[in-house]
């Protein structure tokens, strides 16, 4: 028999930020598969080929980061500042908001109807896309921009404020997504805990590109906050690399935020997020750099650290819906090389603890 | 010759041939399988490999009849699939688990296959299907065996069924899916266009990644007669035709000539979300 090897036979995947600059872009990935570079270096392309660009996610956390991968040409923001901006600049006024953070988007689309004007920007890239809501994707598609290049992962519920795959194609007039199929980020140790919560039936989990032999992700007890502390402190003593802990509320944040500073070194980074971080702090927060981060499940999408110590369990678990699935998904494949799982201090039950994965997979 | 890995003969010596010789209806008749001539094997028990292994005859039962196929027949396949997959897989990159629908599996014949081509270094997902689950259960045997002498990936598993359209294939997932029909499109049985039909609804099930299919049968037309209206219905599927033809097969004890196909198809560009798409 002659037969090719199947290397000559697989074409890379084409770079999507090499997309023609007078088109629109979808692209679909999972975590870890690069959504927020990837945005970034086609913002960067654009910018380059002379287009006019804004970059805009949810979370400042997120805007801070794409602004310390990025490029002074591309402005960064959320899209809350973004849009409020844009009606204010035009208009004089407020953004129509029945409730804070929460746009009157039918209303936004009347008056810009009105209005009639041109769309202020060339391209708008947006990252983290389901995070934000369909009626976002209305307007900017025929008022922000005229043309959008949307980086999305699947949101698996039905909200006014986030947006399934179909809702974003349908919302911004796009063809069905391209999709990002490697996972650049977590060991395949990791993933296989992450994929163990994994359930779409749209978007498949990125092939890892990492090689086995990684640390096996771990479940832990803890009977107390400051039981954790030491933990994370020689974890990080020990790396020197960047540490997330992610815990469910914002008090949380706060007391463990407290706990780890009293025990810190002088010199070793320490910080909180959560979305009430004072506006501008996050500029300050270098998460990539080593160091220890704390934050909330929410404040989390789309960021990535070295090693996680994971306490946002019993709010997914024993995960009874898939977007429960999703969020332990999600929040387990923040980590890149360690994955430690924290029972604790309040205890998960029986039933919680059989929703996490087998002891193969999740050293106990 | 081809060179077999270590652990594929004794393997094949402890659930074929040892069987075989220490059975009672052997031992009654020296010289014979079961009590069957060599002769009366293969024309009438495993009717050159495309009987109804099920069914008994004479005091054999489906699993006494798919041993004897595994006698007979399964040393050229793998001869046969070995030397494909060692060329395919002689240079391969890609992150990921394959996943590998055999056709007509017969004892997971495939699997031996793709288990010595990977090695033991990586795992792959296997699902057999054949008519027979005589086939199933001796394949069952010869996966538990191979992983017993460790020629298996810790997290390599399989699984064998005889309902390619109602099978779970598990999570979806990005990896390449590798479909082997071997011989089995000779079976008088197989209705060409709703089999191919079938196969591209479980590449869908499977996920988006790239997908092979290789066709091996011996080269005499009748026994290709299903094969053009399958292949033609792959490739309106999607797939392309890397190589279609015959030739001489030499790495095995008595060459004959083989006809042989490789088809691919890319990784999917878009992700079909249902729908119209503006």
């Amino acid at each position: 028999m002659k037969l090719p090897a199947l290397d000559d036979l697989i074409q890379e995947q084409r770079n999507v930020y090499l997309h023609p600059v007078d088109t629109s872009l979808f692209v679909a990935g999972p975590p870890g598969s690069g959504k927020t570079s990837v945005a970034v270096h086609r913002a960067r392309y654009l910018a380059d080929n002379g287009c006019s660009v804004a970059l805009i996610t949810r979370n400042r956390m997120l805007v801070a980061l794409a602004t310390q991968l990025g490029d002074p040409r591309v402005t960064a923001s959320t899209m809350h500042r973004f849009v409020s901006n844009a009606y204010s600049s035009r208009t004089g006024r407020m953004a129509p908001q029945p409730e804070p953070y929460v746009y009157d988007w039918e209303q936004l689309l009347l008056e810009y109807g009105k209005l009639g004007a041109a769309p202020a920007v060339d391209h708008l890239v947006i990252d983290e896309a389901q995070n934000l809501p369909p009626g976002f994707f209305r307007w900017a598609s025929r008022f922000a921009a005229r043309f959008l290049d949307v980086f999305a992962d699947e949101h698996q519920a039905i909200d006014d404020e986030h947006s399934m795959l179909q809702e974003i194609r349908r919302e911004a007039g796009l063809q069905n997504p391209v999709p990002l199929t490697l996972n650049h980020r977590n060991t395949p140790e990791i993933a296989d805990v992450a994929e163990h919560f994994h359930e779409s039936r749209n978007l498949a989990p990125a092939l890892v590109k990492k090689s086995r032999g990684g640390e096996l992700p771990r479940l832990i007890e803890i009977g107390s906050l400051e039981e954790l502390v030491p933990r994370v402190l020689t974890r990080f003593r020990n790396r020197r690399d960047s540490v997330g802990v992610i815990v469910r509320s914002r008090k949380e944040v706060d007391e463990l935020l407290q706990l780890i500073r009293a025990k810190a070194r002088p010199g070793e980074r320490v910080d909180a997020y959560t979305k009430d971080t004072p506006r501008g702090a996050e500029i300050g927060i270098r998460i990539v750099e080593p160091g220890v981060t704390v934050l909330t499940g929410e404040s989390v999408i789309g960021l990535e650290f070295d090693s996680v110590f994971l306490l946002d369990l019993a709010r997914s678990l024993p995960c009874r819906t898939p977007t429960d699935r999703r969020r332990m998904y999600m929040l387990c494949a923040r980590a890149r090389d360690s994955l430690v799982l924290v029972n604790g201090p309040d205890k998960l039950d029986s039933s919680e603890l059989a929703a996490l994965p087998p002891g193969k997979y999740l050293a106990r | 010759m081809r060179r077999p890995a270590p652990w594929l003969a004794p393997l094949i010596e402890e659930e074929v041939h040892e069987r075989l010789r220490n059975d009672p209806r052997t031992l009654a008749k020296p010289g014979t399988l079961l009590g069957w001539s060599h002769d009366q094997v293969y024309s009438t028990v495993i009717e050159g490999g495309q009987a109804e292994f099920d069914q008994p005859i004479g005091d054999l039962l489906g699993a006494d009849r798919a041993l004897l196929y595994a006698r007979f027949n399964l040393p050229r396949h793998l001869d046969e699939l070995g030397d494909a997959f060692g060329q395919l897989f002689s240079s391969f990159s890609r992150a990921g688990t394959p996943t590998l629908i055999d056709l007509g599996c017969g004892p997971f014949t495939a699997g031996l296959s793709l288990a010595e081509a990977l090695g033991p270094e990586s795992a792959f997902h296997y699902h057999g299907f054949d008519r027979a689950t005589s086939m199933g259960e001796l394949g069952r045997r010869f996966a538990e065996g191979a992983r017993r002498r460790g020629a298996l990936h810790g997290r390599t598993t399989w699984g064998f069924g005889s309902d390619l359209d109602g099978h779970d294939f598990g999570k979806l997932r990005n990896d390449m899916t590798i479909v082997v029909a071997s011989y089995v499109l000779a079976s008088r049985t197989i209705e060409a266009g709703p089999l191919a039909s079938s196969v591209l609804r479980a590449i869908k099930r499977i996920g988006p990644g790239p997908a092979v299919f290789l066709y091996t049968n011996s080269a005499t037309p009748w026994s290709n007669r299903n094969f053009a209206p399958f292949r033609d219905a792959l490739v309106a599927g999607g797939f392309k035709v890397v190589f279609d033809g015959v030739e001489r097969f030499l790495q095995t004890r008595n060459p004959a000539d083989l006809r042989y196909a490789l088809l691919f198809r890319e990784a999917q560009a878009t992700i079909d979300l249902g729908g119209e798409a503006p």
